[in-house]
């Protein structure tokens, strides 16, 4: 089949399309309606859960920092805070880009780099993300041992040798799992780039 | 005239432009409908701006096409609440079975080809200008001429709409 020929059958289709019924006003509100909450509720959820798990950890320490006198546990303490306190908004961040994308009537082909590019850039502050905690793992124990008054227990090199292995076998099941998840995502935006 | 009524003017001006959209860009009849639905949807978030646009056409094929390609690279969704009549979908019935056939092949042949190329086919059978394609896709119009080359050998390598199978 010839370009013309497909022309000629699209402008037959179309006018087939230009005679059905126009959509009725009652409809076209309630389907719009339904996607923007649909849409609110889920930055919403994402929002609220992440955000507040690591504020109130963030907190919690904060409050307690003066409470710590083992200078290891202050510095280990500082560390979640950082951590805690950075990493959502990070990946916060890199969510808001990654939506943010605008389908104003920007070009197809800038919006589609752009999408991709926020992508790799949400992928790349999930690893991060992973890296900082497994780092959370180890410093987030002894704090809060001290602050619970039972620091007996950390300080049983037995404790250490069970906990590490453990915690880092967790990790690093928890990342493959995770970074399965992401590759299929990043290697999709490969693929869009590779293709414009 | 409020808000509400120019944004449903409008959709029902555009309607049959969505449509297509949605035919080139999924394949399953709910895939269209939630294709269609998101379409609405951005056309109504970013709707201010349509108004302050020097071409209201170029911009709506631009939010066409970009719900589009960020629709088709998301996670498969759930299905929505609102179902769209199904009058709306099934123009093709009333097309001749050969026209059918040779309608459902173009489909085909369109939907092999990568997002953006997708799209310039599409506007290109919408009667667009290699200008007015390179205007609504963002790349240069040379761009848009080595693409329609490659499109069309591409689309002369494939084989012509094979008639439909008779089953004894």
């Amino acid at each position: 089949m010839e370009l013309e020929e497909m022309q000629t059958l699209w402008a037959d289709l179309s006018q087939k399309i230009e005679k059905q019924d126009k959509i009725q006003k009652e409809l076209l509100m309630e389907i719009t309606k339904q996607k923007f909450r649909k849409k609110l509720n889920h930055i919403r959820v994402i929002e609220t859960i992440g955000s507040i798990i690591c504020f109130v950890y963030a907190m919690y320490f904060m409050s307690k920092l003066p409470e710590l006198e083992l200078w290891y546990n202050q510095i280990f303490a500082m560390i979640t805070i950082l951590i805690m306190t950075l990493l959502p908004i990070a990946s916060l961040s890199a969510i808001k880009g990654m939506r943010s994308v605008k389908i104003d009537g920007e070009a197809p082909a800038k919006m589609l780099e752009k999408f991709e590019k926020s992508k790799i850039r949400f992928w790349k502050v999930q690893r991060y993300g992973m890296i900082f905690g497994a780092l959370i793992l180890v410093t987030i124990l002894p704090p809060i041992s001290e602050i619970q008054g039972s620091t007996e227990m950390i300080s049983k090199p037995l404790f250490w040798m069970i906990y590490l292995p453990g915690a880092t076998l967790f990790m690093y099941l928890f990342s493959r799992w995770a970074l399965g998840k992401y590759k299929k995502v990043i290697d999709s935006s490969e693929k869009l780039l590779s293709e414009l | 005239m409020s808000k509400e009524e120019e944004f449903v003017q409008m959709i029902q001006e555009n309607q049959g432009l969505i449509y297509k959209i949605t035919l080139i860009y999924s394949n399953e009849k709910e895939e269209q409908d939630d294709l269609y639905q998101e379409i609405v949807f951005q056309t109504w978030k970013s709707f201010d701006q349509f108004k302050k646009a020097s071409k209201p056409s170029t911009w709506l094929y631009r939010v066409g096409m970009n719900t589009a390609i960020t629709h088709i690279n998301k996670v498969k969704r759930k299905p929505l609440m609102v179902s769209i009549d199904h009058s709306f979908i099934n123009y093709t019935e009333e097309i001749e079975v050969e026209k059918e056939e040779k309608i459902q092949w173009l489909y085909a042949q369109i939907r092999k080809l990568n997002l953006l190329d997708r799209g310039i086919m599409f506007l290109f059978l919408e009667g667009k200008s290699h200008e007015e394609i390179a205007q609504i896709t963002g790349i240069s119009t040379s761009n848009v001429g080595t693409r329609m080359s490659r499109i069309k050998q591409k689309l002369k390598s494939e084989a012509t709409p094979k008639p439909a199978k008779t089953w004894n």
